[in-house]
């Protein structure tokens, strides 16, 4: 009887290795290797997307001012050496205008306007020679440097098209809405490329639906909190309105 | 036979940087980062509580001096899946992003420089098995475009670049995978196009993120196919709710019942197992504007309540046989043991 229970105890140890063994090479399994990797960075020409020169006008109100892309808007540079793909975003603050004065309190104080930024401003991606093609098949084709990419078939390149966000704005300075533009699949997209962005502008008469007025000196007045809605008909106040917009290229498992 | 295996190393290095030299350097806003991971952004394996450094190196490879801010923040911003890219002004650290104490920094480089760097991260004790994403973006200074003069109206666009790497970190061996749909669908109107926006809800119930491929078909009343899109998902990190949107123009727009099939497909092999779902709407209104962001949620059923279930990898496989192999021979052996006991007893 001592004699089975060594047996079934030597069993039991010999059982114990080969798991923890199978386990340790489940754990071998799982280490990376580490080589180098640099990333892509996106950039433009010394003309940015918006050229004031062209357009130091007054913005006259249900006119639209448009701003034609030149094949190099946007330059995006994959140096990665992985060829892992890569996504361009876009990231967009409402409209936003600040110290404008408060009509309702004799003029002391100011107050905070705020346009989601779809409502005054729409983008599309030009289909130009450079950059994407001009058949609506969104093939991506290379920008012309001496180290440009290879053309990447449509089906590679998925375009996202969500528009920028209209009707309620974040009623922020800071807080951006993200809108995909597109990804390049892994395996794609290595090299440069350049887009034309095209943007029009359209500044109604009227305050759009869902324009936040802020104005804390107007307690109970009509500015106070006021979130434009149908039949409101506010005119756009005067003033400055700013947005930041931010070109991002990202590179990350799915892209 | 050292030196010329140094010699193709040197030159395998030289390559690349040569190549990058030719580029237009004055069309870049930010820093190019060469980091130590294998993809083009960071990957590294964790236990809880252990602390650890990523190295990285910045390089000015423009034409003049240039100021970025570096900055880590969480992955999970973005209300669709995905990344929401983030600045200095707003960027959000409470997740995995906090995990990094130095999350925040501004560098200035001149013409050709270069500056090695390292983030250190420390990973909660009771961090529980999975993938875990924080981003680190890089951030270029202010270009600002006024347009209009500043009378009456008069409008200033702030332009940014950026540029962000997923720091990928796995702690634990083998992540859960599983996907489901959920239960409400929605219609709404393009208020730009028009056109309607059909919204396909998909829950990452495991802990790991997923890429997948939806294939969408619409059937009308008659089971004639009306509607096939198919799309490549954005990143859905792990317990996250997400919605595929998709253009469908005037398709549903006609009174009537639909049927819409969608099917989820990995991205990859080894990953969650391919789910399926139909769906129906009851579409009973023709004017656009009048069922914009109208649900048709409460229109919906589900048919097929069996999504995704949880799939053992390879390696779990191993370990299961060979423990249930080992225990089979154990019991076995121990059977044999008191038979011939009982027998030796009986003689």
């Amino acid at each position: 009887m001592k004699k089975a229970i060594k047996i079934c105890t030597g069993l039991i140890v010999c059982i114990a290795l080969v798991m923890a063994m199978s386990v340790n090479v489940l754990a071998v399994e799982e280490n990376i290797e580490i080589t180098g990797a640099a990333n892509v960075t996106v950039g433009v020409p010394a003309s940015p997307v918006f050229t004031a020169a062209t357009h130091n006008g007054a913005i006259n109100v249900g006119t639209f001012i448009g701003f034609n892309g030149s094949n190099e808007d946007v330059c995006i540079t994959d140096a990665t050496g992985t060829n892992s793909g890569w996504k361009f975003s876009v990231a967009v603050t409402d409209f936003y205008a600040q110290s404008i004065d408060d009509p309702t309190d004799c003029g002391t104080e100011d107050m905070d306007v705020f346009i989601a930024v779809g409502d005054w401003l729409s983008l599309t991606i030009d289909n130009s020679a450079e950059g994407i093609s001009s058949d609506d098949s969104h093939t991506l084709v290379s920008g012309t440097m001496p180290v440009n990419g290879a053309v990447v078939p449509a089906d590679k390149v998925l375009f996202f098209g969500s528009p920028l966000p209209t009707g309620t704005p974040n009623g922020s300075v800071i807080t951006t809405d993200t809108i995909n533009v597109m990804t390049v699949d892994p395996g794609y997209g290595a090299g440069i490329y350049m887009f034309d962005l095209n943007y029009k502008i359209m500044v109604d008469g009227w305050l759009p639906n869902g324009a936040l007025i802020d104005s804390t000196a107007s307690a109970g007045e009509r500015f106070d909190d006021m979130t434009v809605g149908a039949g409101d008909m506010v005119q756009v106040f005067a003033g400055v309105y700013s947005t930041n917009i931010t070109y991002s290229v990202s590179c990350n498992p799915a892209s | 036979m050292i030196k010329k295996i140094l010699l193709v190393f040197c030159l395998a290095i030289l390559i690349p940087t040569v190549a990058l030299g030719e580029l237009d350097s004055d069309k870049e806003q930010l820093f190019s980062v060469i980091h130590d991971g294998r993809n083009n952004y960071f990957e590294v394996d964790a236990k809880p509580g252990q602390t650890l450094s990523l190295n990285y190196s910045l390089e000015n490879r423009t034409s003049g001096v240039l100021t970025n801010s570096i900055i880590v923040y969480d992955a999970k911003t973005a209300v669709n899946g995905g990344n929401k890219v983030m600045s200095p002004e707003n960027y959000q650290a409470e997740e995995i992003g906090s995990w990094f104490p130095n999350n925040l920094e501004t560098v200035t480089l001149n013409k050709g420089d270069t500056v090695d760097k390292f983030m250190t991260f420390t990973v909660p004790t009771d961090c529980l098995p999975g993938i875990y994403v924080a981003i680190f973006g890089l951030y270029s200074d202010v270009n600002k475009q006024p347009i209009g003069d500043d009378k009456d109206i008069s409008l200033q666009i702030n332009q940014y670049f950026s540029s962000t790497l997923a720091i990928v970190i796995k702690i634990g061996e083998v992540p859960h995978r599983e996907m489901q749909f959920g239960e409400d669908i929605k219609l709404e109107t393009n208020r730009q196009t028009g056109e309607g926006v059909l919204y396909i809800p998909i829950y990452n119930c495991g802990t790991a993120y997923e890429f997948p491929t939806l294939y969408v078909d619409a059937y009308n009343n008659k089971g004639e196919n009306i509607f096939s899109h198919i799309q490549k998902m954005d990143i859905i990190y792990g317990k996250t709710d997400t919605f595929a949107c998709m253009g469908t123009k005037d398709t549903f727009f006609k009174k009537g019942y639909y049927t819409i099939k969608a099917v989820l497909k990995p991205a990859g092999p080894d990953l969650f197992t391919e789910i399926e779902k139909e769906f129906y709407i009851n579409f009973n209104n023709e004017d656009k504007q009048v069922v914009e962001k109208i649900k048709l949620s409460n229109k919906a059923s589900s048919v097929d309540d069996s999504d995704g279930f949880f799939v053992f990898s390879k390696n779990q496989i191993i370990v299961i046989i060979t423990i249930t192999l080992s225990m089979i021979i154990l019991v076995s052996i121990i059977l044999i043991i008191i038979i011939l006991k009982l027998k030796k007893r009986k003689l």
